[in-house]
């Protein structure tokens, strides 16, 4: 049974196991025992124990060294604010390291090391570190590795790496599966303590639908640290029996294990839900972690405070702790922290912690109050036999892995030794304001409370309890419950003039009475003194921030970055205050006059893991497969990615060695027999209605009107800047029906595209566009035989004769006995080719029947590197060519701009810097000696002229060794290009550091009378 | 972020993409050059309220006119490109 | 003449069964998008109305008609019209709506998957950013929007507890392989079901 407030008595102790484990404490089961290793030692612990309080109840102290200089260091706090005990957990693949001690649930059989030293955490030869301390002062990133650049990687970052560091990452992939959600409510309540549950039953009873999240295991906040009682039994108790309340309504979800972790525009939250992390390993398929993204209409931040503590010389020894953290340590985890202790406070909350050791039959050796007078401290002192020294502070401590005495300075100016293992330090509460400031608002100073306050001006937000700076029980349940009926209200629940549900009765108003004592520095401490830390895990000293003020960097901003004070994985969350009010005082400034920090999203670390979720990698992007995509698998293809498709590159057949012999074959069999490829991935856009055609001559530069129905034709598009965009061909199938055709990577741009001219540039044409990209499985088909396969498939009432069906015709057809299809004669290898479209349902037949008819003819599937060969031998400009750099004019395409009709990009194009015969324009390049390389991205200079960008007059956009030339051929951009075919020109490859020299050629390589196209 | 489509209603950010400036008016074939380059390049850069386009790409394919202020990412109103009212302050 | 040409399914098994969800395949069904021309919505509801008795919905909700013909909005001015396979839809639709609409053939471009069974919403929701909750999304209601990348229109059909996915017939593999690993990864601790 929990008890209050129990006479004093010896330490009493659960077995010789766990040394300073007491009794009972609210949060742990201490009917059953676990076991975990720490740098290999097996220690036993409790369900509910973090791997904090189960090393505090081993008696171990000494968990870590520090960032800089290595120093001894212990468990400060009690939550995720932890700046000391970072360390490793569990290993192998599953190693994470800069885990926080005091967040990490234990589990049976976890493994866990310490990090950052070397060789052994109580032996560290990095101490000397301590020695070097000049090195590492203030701004010594920026002054000490200012010589060449050479000695950085060679010396300065290999000693930095060893010296200075946190955890090692795992070596292997991330083993575990993450995985995001999405959650709505109108009121997301962040923190479960008494504000927090006080606001989501006001909310809840109202009718809201309501999100609480806790970012601990349990609920209670603070009421399972504290002797509080609510409606007359223990806090955590009321704070049990409401989670209760709260889960048995039907508008409530309560996320446990759940840091809010950013606030968004629009009320979009993120969350960090920890779902595995307490288990040793997730059940199978189940996530280790889960990011949210939670949109509500109204939040509550109840999300309490974090202990400061204060700054005075060696006050980071193993041993020293916040105040509150001892409470949490004593009364939710049943652990001592210790067995002599002094309490160091400027504030009456510290005093509580003195009562409570007590009650935990703790010794308290001393009660350093730095406050002149206060009859509580007095009252308590008294209580628990403590010796008190009022107007204190301690001025240095000793013992080297912990902590062993206190020197204390009276306020008489003498001084006294005291004997302890446990200081317990209350510099007073900073209110978590993290997530009301992540929209830019700055919080103002509350000197009533020596603390930042939040300043909530936006109509969704709502602050209450320690957040909003209200420091009693009883205030925080009225303002929570107050909050939680507002925000209900603002969301149209309840009467927002109602009073709110009567709040639970407290059993006292705790006291609060803070005088800040930020240090306990004076002019010889400065002098002497050991290294006063200001941020532990940083290793930012008081003579630091101090340095940094007198070399004049005297904003917080400057301070911030000099120094580095709170840009550790902690963000400085007990660090920042105190380090703004040594600015202050260096400056001889009041603290709002210094201004803080604003804090940016995460509020805590977020795993990279749960940031990515499902999507890595073979899943980081969706695939789109077009409809022959298994059958290509049937056949060994070798698959590429173009955009988001996935595309056969080639198909490879047995005793071909390399990729290059099957792109050869492949095009040969195209250019001598026949071959058919897959371009369903063009895109494709039904484009019908009155205004159709005139429509398409303003999207593209040439003419449509005159396009007669069942015909195609080669259309380019530009930008409104002049350059071009897309291209492709676009048939019309009907009087006022056309599809229009895209390349790969632009079908969705040119969709948007199309859809801005119409709704934002001519809303009133009638027109309407709709992709059918998915709705045809379209192949082409092409070579010399192509038209004996098609005879084979299409009905026979069609007629495929040249005369019948020529270039650039276009019908809807049937195929295979009534199978609706589209036949068009479109030619992208420059033979005899034809582009069939089935349904897309049917496309994997029709390749396999293709296979079967073509036989005889020699057919062979080809991939997009033989397309790519045979576009290139025929000039045919692709996504190289349209780079979004050149115009119609650079492609060879300047008469194709129509001079009798508006279109995009027409007035820009007529620019006379963009049509002049200077700009590189389109020319093939053939090599002087046929197998060089011609690499793509190589530039072009004068012959015999230096390779500088003085001399340069293009570049090659696309190469390709051509079977059909038998020798490599480019097509690339040259200044007056076309004058000067017949001309030799160097080509400069930079990678390679290579000149070779090519002949400047037609783009056209191969059949350019057309002959084999209009076959 | 998250924007109130009026075809769709309230939707998060991924499922827009962002265009600009939305109250420049393409100019007349005929329009001097100076016309033709403000509405290609210049582009206002205005602190506070602004309006500018946006394409429910993901939804329902609409094009937006979304007033948003540029200092707070307050956005004030979203309201369905090319309504009667936006054509004719083209022709103005 | 060869032999018919066989339509082949998008993904593969027709149906997979996890923690009590299923994932289907949804038969294939006639779509046709219905694209009004200007003016013309008062002459096509009536069409549609006379031999239908059902017209184009103006929110995101499904009418259903007579003879199966389901209509949802498919774009800010665009419908789908739906019909049992086998009904001829197009060759229906097609007098109806002469010079009134664009009508374009869209049986082959999107597949349907179904995801059903307790906790559907749930893991729906790993995936789709819209509130899923009964009085937000109910019965009949459809949405445009993304599942994870990959975009969809979402519905809830009457009658039945489950969403159904209505995805570009190429995304259809990866949208059933990001389904079925929110299907593995369990429900949420939080979630109600
Ligand atoms: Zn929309």
């Amino acid at each position: 049974m929990y008890n209050i407030m129990r006479d004093h008595a010896p330490l009493p102790v659960t077995g010789p196991t766990q040394p300073m484990r007491l009794i009972q404490g609210n949060g742990i089961d201490v009917g059953r025992t676990i076991r975990f290793t720490f740098d290999d030692k097996s220690y036993t612990a409790h369900p509910g124990d973090t791997l904090a309080s189960a090393l505090l109840a081993n008696g171990v102290r000494l968990v870590g060294r520090s960032f800089k200089y290595h120093r001894p260091r212990g468990i400060l706090s009690a939550g995720p604010e932890e700046p000391n005990a970072l360390v490793e957990l569990r290993t192998g693949a599953w190693r994470e390291p800069n885990t926080r001690a005091t967040v990490a649930e234990l589990f049976d059989g976890l493994t866990a090391s310490s990090q950052n030293r070397w060789p052994t955490l109580a032996f560290d030869a990095m101490g000397i570190n301590g020695v070097l301390s000049p090195v590492f002062t203030a701004g010594f990133y920026y002054k000490t590795f200012m010589w060449p650049a050479a000695f950085w990687e060679k010396i300065y970052e290999p000693i930095i790496r060893r010296a200075a560091g946190l955890g090692r990452a795992a070596e292997e992939a991330d083993p575990d599966f993450y995985e995001k959600s999405n959650g709505f409510c109108d009121v997301l309540i962040v923190g479960s303590g008494p504000a927090g549950l006080a606001a989501a039953m006001a909310a809840a009873t109202s009718g809201a639908r309501v999100i609480l999240c806790e970012q601990d295991s349990l609920p209670g906040g603070r009421l399972r640290a504290e002797n509080i009682l609510i409606d007359h039994r223990p806090g955590w108790t009321w704070a049990e029996a409401t989670v209760s309340r709260l889960r048995a309504m039907p508008n409530v979800r309560i996320m446990t294990r759940s840091c809010v972790f950013a606030r968004y525009d629009g009320g979009t939250y993120g969350v960090f839900e920890r779902v595995s992390d307490h288990l040793a390993v997730p059940q199978p398929d189940q996530p280790r972690q889960r990011l949210w993204r939670i949109v509500a209409r109204q939040c509550v931040v109840a999300t309490g405070a974090i202990e400061r503590p204060i700054v005075f010389p060696n006050n980071d020894r193993p041993g020293i702790m916040l105040a509150g953290a001892v409470r949490m340590y004593v009364n939710r985890f049943g652990v001592a922290p210790g067995r002599q202790a002094i309490v160091y406070t400027n504030n009456d909350d510290g005093l509580r912690t003195a009562a409570d050791l007590y009650a935990a039959g703790v010794r308290i050796m001393a009660i350093v109050d730095s406050r002149q007078s206060s009859t509580h401290a007095q009252a308590v002192a008294q209580r628990t036999g403590a010796r008190l020294f009022p107007g204190a502070r301690i001025a240095d401590t000793s013992g080297y892995r912990g902590v062993t005495a206190a020197l204390i300075r009276g306020g008489n100016g003498k001084d006294c030794r005291i004997a302890c293992d446990l200081i317990a330090v209350s510099g007073g509460w900073n209110p978590d304001i993290a997530l009301t400031t992540h929209h830019g608002r700055r919080p103002s100073y509350s000197d009533e409370i020596a603390a930042f306050i939040p300043t909530p001006d936006e109509e969704d937000l709502h602050v209450a309890g320690v957040a909003a700076g209200t420091m009693t029980t009883s205030g925080a349940l009225t303002e929570g419950a107050r909050a939680g009926h507002q925000a209900a209200a603002c969301c149209g629940f309840g009467e927002a003039s109602s009073p709110p549900l009567a709040a639970p009765i407290v059993d006292q108003d705790e006291s609060y009475g803070i005088v800040p004592q930020w240090h306990a520095m004076d002019a010889e401490s400065g002098r002497r003194a050991g290294r006063a830390f200001i941020d532990f895990q940083n290793d930012v000293t008081a003579k630091d921030t101090k340095l940094a003020a007198q070399e004049g960097f005297r904003s917080v901003e400057h301070l911030k970055r000099y120094t580095t004070l709170g840009m550790a994985t902690d963000q400085g969350k007990t660090a920042n205050v105190n380090g703004l009010a040594f600015l202050a005082e260096v400056n001889g400034q009041s603290i709002p006059q210094t201004g803080t920090t604003l804090t940016r999203p995460p509020t805590q670390p977020v795993t990279l893991g749960t940031l990515a979720g499902p999507h890595r990698g073979l899943h980081f992007k969706p695939h789109r497969l077009p409809p022959t995509h298994q059958w290509a698998s049937e056949q060994g293809a070798v698959f590429t990615a173009n955009g988001l498709w996935q595309r056969a590159h080639w198909y490879p057949r047995a005793g071909e060695t390399t990729w290059q012999d099957t792109v050869n074959r492949e095009v040969n069999t195209v250019r001598n027999a026949v071959g058919f490829c897959d371009v369903t991935t063009l895109g494709k856009i039904d484009i019908q209605g009155p205004d159709a055609a005139t429509f398409l001559e303003r999207v593209y530069v040439n003419a449509w009107q005159k396009l007669p129905v069942g015909r195609a034709r080669y259309g380019l598009m530009l930008r409104e800047d002049g350059f071009a965009f897309d291209d492709g061909t676009t048939a019309r199938l009907g009087e006022n029906n056309y599809v229009m055709t895209t390349t790969t990577a632009n079908a969705g741009p040119v969709m948007q595209h199309l859809e801005f001219c119409h709704q934002c540039l001519w809303p009133d044409m009638d027109v309407q566009v709709i992709s059918v990209t998915d709705e045809w499985a379209q192949i082409a088909v092409a070579g010399p035989r192509s038209r004996d396969v098609l005879r084979q498939i299409v009905d026979p009432q069609y007629d495929l004769s040249n005369e019948g069906f020529g270039y650039m015709a276009a019908a809807n057809i049937t195929v295979c006995g009534g199978q609706s299809a589209r036949l068009f004669r479109l030619s992208f290898s420059g033979e005899l080719a034809y582009e069939l479209a089935v349904p897309a349902h049917y496309g994997d037949a029709l390749a396999r029947l293709l296979m079967r008819v073509g036989a005889p003819y020699g057919i062979a599937p080809y991939g997009t590197e033989a397309l790519g060969v045979m576009r290139i031998e025929k000039g045919h400009p692709a996504g190289p060519e349209l780079n979004g750099q050149t115009t119609a004019h650079d492609l060879g395409m300047g008469r194709m701009l129509s001079t009798k009709k508006d279109f995009i990009g027409r007035t820009m194009a007529a620019r006379a810097a963009l049509t002049g015969p200077a700009r590189p324009t389109l020319v093939g390049l053939r090599p002087l000696v046929a197998g060089t390389t011609l690499a793509a991205g190589a530039h072009l200079l004068p012959k015999g002229s230096p390779a500088t960008a003085a001399f340069d007059q293009g570049w090659i956009s696309s190469s390709a060794w051509s079977p059909t030339i038998g020798s490599w051929i480019a097509l690339g951009f040259l200044s007056n290009g076309p004058a000067r075919h017949g001309e030799i020109i160097a080509v400069h490859n930079p990678l390679a550091d290579t000149i070779t020299e090519a002949e400047i050629v037609s783009p056209v390589f191969v059949d350019p009378e057309g002959k084999r196209l209009h076959a | 972020m998250r924007l109130n489509c009026p075809h769709c209603g309230e939707r998060s950010l991924e499922e827009f993409t962002y265009r600009g400036d939305a109250t420049v008016r393409r100019p007349a074939l005929d329009a001097p050059a100076e016309s033709w380059v403000d509405y290609v390049y210049l582009r206002e850069n205005p602190a506070g309220r602004h309006e500018e386009y946006w394409y429910h790409g993901a939804g329902c394919r609409a094009w937006l006119v979304v007033e948003r202020d540029t200092t707070t990412h307050m956005v004030h109103g979203v309201r369905p490109a090319g309504a009667a009212s936006e054509n004719a302050r083209s022709e103005s | 003449m060869p032999d018919p040409l066989l339509p082949q399914p998008a993904v593969q098994p027709p149906s997979i069964t996890v923690n009590g969800l299923t994932l289907a395949l949804a038969p294939t069904r006639e779509t046709v998008s219905i694209g009004p021309f200007a003016k013309c919505l008062p002459d096509l509801d009536a069409a549609l109305a006379s031999t239908f008795g059902v017209t184009l919905p103006a929110d995101f909700s499904t009418a259903s008609g007579q003879d199966g013909l389901q209509l949802t909005k498919a774009a800010h001015h665009q419908w789908f019209a739906h019909a049992p396979a086998g009904a001829g839809l197009m060759a229906r639709l097609a007098p109806l709506c002469a010079g009134l609409a664009a009508l374009t053939n869209q049986t082959d471009s999107r597949v349907t998957l179904c995801l059903r069974g307790t906790g559907a919403d749930a893991v729906a929701a790993k995936l789709v950013p819209v509130d899923l909750a009964p009085h937000h999304f109910g019965p009949g209601h459809t949405a445009l929007t993304l599942a994870g990348h990959i975009p969809v229109i979402l519905s809830r059909p009457d009658g039945t507890s489950g969403l159904d996915f209505t995805v570009f017939r190429s995304f259809a593999r990866s949208l059933h392989h990001d389904i079925h690993v929110a299907m593995k990864g369990g429900i949420p601790h939080s979630e109600r079901v």
